[in-house]
C-alpha cells in the first residue's frame, strides 16, 4: 500500500498545493472558453454567500442611515421638486400611452409582431472587481431566479454585461469594460454597425467601423442584437473620440453609459433562446 | 498558529475586502487585505500555517474575482511560503521591513499571476504597472498601520484609564 503524503513537511505541502492549483488551472484554461468553470469556484461562492450578503446589507443600511440624516435637511425642497417632477412625468406617461396605442394600431394594420418586453429579475451587486485582470461583479441572484450563463445584465443607464457563471443564488457578471467582452452595436444616428470591445480599463473601443463611416463624438451607441446575447436597442455608451485611424477602420473610443464602477443594483434579463446547434457551435 | 484564529482571520479579511469594495471601491482594489493576513501569519514563522492560509485566502479571492480559479491561490500559497521562509531567517518587525515585505509580496503576486496567465495562454489586459505600484504602496502602508494597531497595548491602556476613573 502506498504511504500517505507527508504533508506535515512544509515543502511537500507547498508542492502538493501548487501542483493541485496548477492542474486545476490547466483544466480550466481550455474548457473556460466554452463557459465551463471549476466546481470549486461554485463551492467557495456558496460558502461566501452568507458573509457577502450580510456585509452588503450592513453597508447599505449604514449608508442609508448616513444619507437619511443628511437628506432630512433638504427634504422639503426635494419634496416640492419631486412633486413637480411627478406632474411632468404624468403628462409624459399619458403622451406615451397615446403613442403606444397608435403604434399598436399601426402594427395590427401592418401585421407586424413585436417582441414582447423581456421580464428580468432585479439583483443587488454584492461585490465588484473593476481593477483586476477580469472586470466583473457578483450579484445576489442565480439559477433559482431563472438566471443562466449568457443572461444580459442592464443597469439604470444602460448595458452592463452578461452572466458568465451562476450558482443557485449568486451570479458572476462580466462587465463590458473587460478586455475579453464584446458586443454587436450600431450608431443610433447613422445606423453604422460595429463591434464594441472592452479596453480592459474603464472604457470601450468601437471596432470594424470602416473609414469614412459617419460617426462623431457624442453619438449614442446601441446594441444591434446581432450577437445572439444582448437585446437590440439597449444603450451601450456614448462616443468619446472618433479618429480616422491608420488602417481601413476608424479608431473610436466609447464611454459606457452605465456607471460600471459604482453599480448598486442591476436587472438581469433571461438569456436569449438560441437554437441548440447555434448555442453549442464551436468553430 | 491556532487554526481557529486563522479561520477567523480569513473570514475577517474577506469581510473587509467586501466592505471596501462596496464602500470605497478605489481603495478596495488597491489594498490586498488577504496578503496582509498571510504576511501576519508568516511573521510567526510557522510555514505550514502560512502556506495553508495563502492557499485558502487565495482561493477565496479567486472566487470573488472573475479570472481563472486558482491564479491567486497559486500565487498566495507561494507567497505564504516565501514570507515564512524570510521570517525564519530575518526578523520582520520594523515598520519599514513590514511595508517592504508587503510591497514586495504584491509585486511577486502580480508576477506570478502574469506568468501563469502567459503559460496558460490567457488573453486579456491586466492592471497597469502604475496600478501595481500603487497597490504595493497602499498594501504596505495598510499593513504597517494594522501591525501597529495589533501591537498597541489596548488592554493596559484600558486598565489605566479605568483605574484613573475609579480613583477620581
Amino acid at each position: 500500500m502506498a504511504a500517505p503524503l507527508p504533508l506535515n513537511r512544509p515543502r511537500i505541502l507547498l508542492a502538493s498545493i501548487l501542483t493541485a492549483y496548477f492542474i486545476l488551472l490547466s483544466l480550466q484554461a481550455k474548457s473556460r472558453e466554452n463557459g465551463n468553470r471549476s466546481q470549486l469556484e461554485g463551492w467557495t461562492l456558496v460558502i461566501l454567500r452568507p458573509l457577502a450578503s450580510g456585509v452588503s446589507t450592513l453597508v447599505e443600511n449604514a449608508r442609508e442611515a448616513g444619507t437619511g440624516i443628511v437628506d432630512l435637511r433638504g427634504a422639503a425642497m426635494e419634496n416640492a421638486r419631486l412633486r413637480e417632477d411627478l406632474r411632468t412625468r404624468g403628462m409624459e406617461i399619458n403622451r406615451l400611452h397615446q403613442l403606444q396605442g397608435e403604434v399598436e394600431r399601426l402594427e395590427s394594420l401592418l401585421g407586424y409582431r413585436s417582441a414582447a418586453a423581456p421580464s428580468g429579475s432585479l439583483a443587488r451587486v454584492i461585490y465588484a472587481d473593476t481593477r483586476g485582470w477580469f472586470k466583473s461583479i457578483i450579484v445576489d441572484r442565480g439559477t433559482e431566479s431563472g438566471i443562466t450563463v449568457g443572461s444580459p445584465v442592464l443597469g439604470s443607464n444602460g448595458l452592463v454585461g452578461r452572466v458568465v457563471y451562476s450558482t443557485a443564488d449568486l451570479s458572476k457578471v462580466q462587465l463590458l469594460i473587460d478586455s475579453t467582452a464584446s458586443v454587436g452595436v450600431l450608431c443610433e444616428r447613422t445606423r453604422v454597425q460595429g463591434v464594441a470591445r472592452g479596453d480592459g480599463a474603464a472604457g470601450m473601443t468601437l471596432n470594424y467601423v470602416p473609414r469614412g463611416a459617419d460617426i462623431r463624438a457624442g453619438d449614442r451607441i446601441l446594441t444591434a442584437g446581432n450577437d445572439g446575447i444582448y437585446p437590440p436597442g439597449t444603450l451601450v455608451g456614448v462616443v468619446l473620440l472618433a479618429a480616422e485611424g491608420d488602417g481601413s477602420f476608424r479608431e473610436i473610443k466609447v464611454r459606457p453609459a452605465a456607471a460600471l464602477t459604482s453599480l448598486e443594483s442591476v436587472l438581469v434579463l433571461p438569456a436569449a433562446n438560441l437554437p441548440a446547434d447555434v448555442r453549442e457551435f464551436r468553430p | 498558529m491556532n487554526r481557529w484564529l486563522i479561520a477567523v482571520g480569513i473570514a475577517a479579511a474577506a469581510a473587509v475586502q467586501l466592505i471596501l469594495s462596496k464602500l470605497v471601491p478605489e481603495l478596495g482594489s488597491r489594498i490586498d487585505v488577504f496578503l496582509i493576513l498571510i504576511a501576519a501569519v508568516a511573521r510567526g514563522g510557522d510555514m505550514r500555517s502560512a502556506i495553508v492560509t495563502g492557499a485558502i485566502a487565495g482561493g477565496i479571492e479567486d472566487s470573488l474575482a472573475g479570472q481563472l480559479f486558482g491564479l491567486n491561490g497559486f500565487a498566495k500559497t507561494l507567497i505564504g511560503y516565501l514570507l515564512a521562509s524570510f521570517s525564519i531567517r530575518i526578523l520582520v518587525d520594523h515598520p519599514l521591513a513590514i511595508a517592504l515585505s508587503l510591497a514586495g509580496s504584491v509585486i511577486v503576486n502580480a508576477l506570478a499571476i502574469g506568468g501563469l496567465r502567459f503559460l496558460l495562454a490567457q488573453s486579456g489586459t491586466g492592471p497597469t504597472i502604475a496600478a501595481h505600484m500603487s497597490r504595493a504602496l497602499l498594501t504596505g502602508l495598510a499593513g504597517v498601520v494594522l501591525a501597529a494597531l495589533a501591537r498597541y497595548p489596548w488592554r493596559e491602556r484600558w486598565r489605566t484609564t479605568r483605574m484613573r476613573r475609579l480613583r477620581s
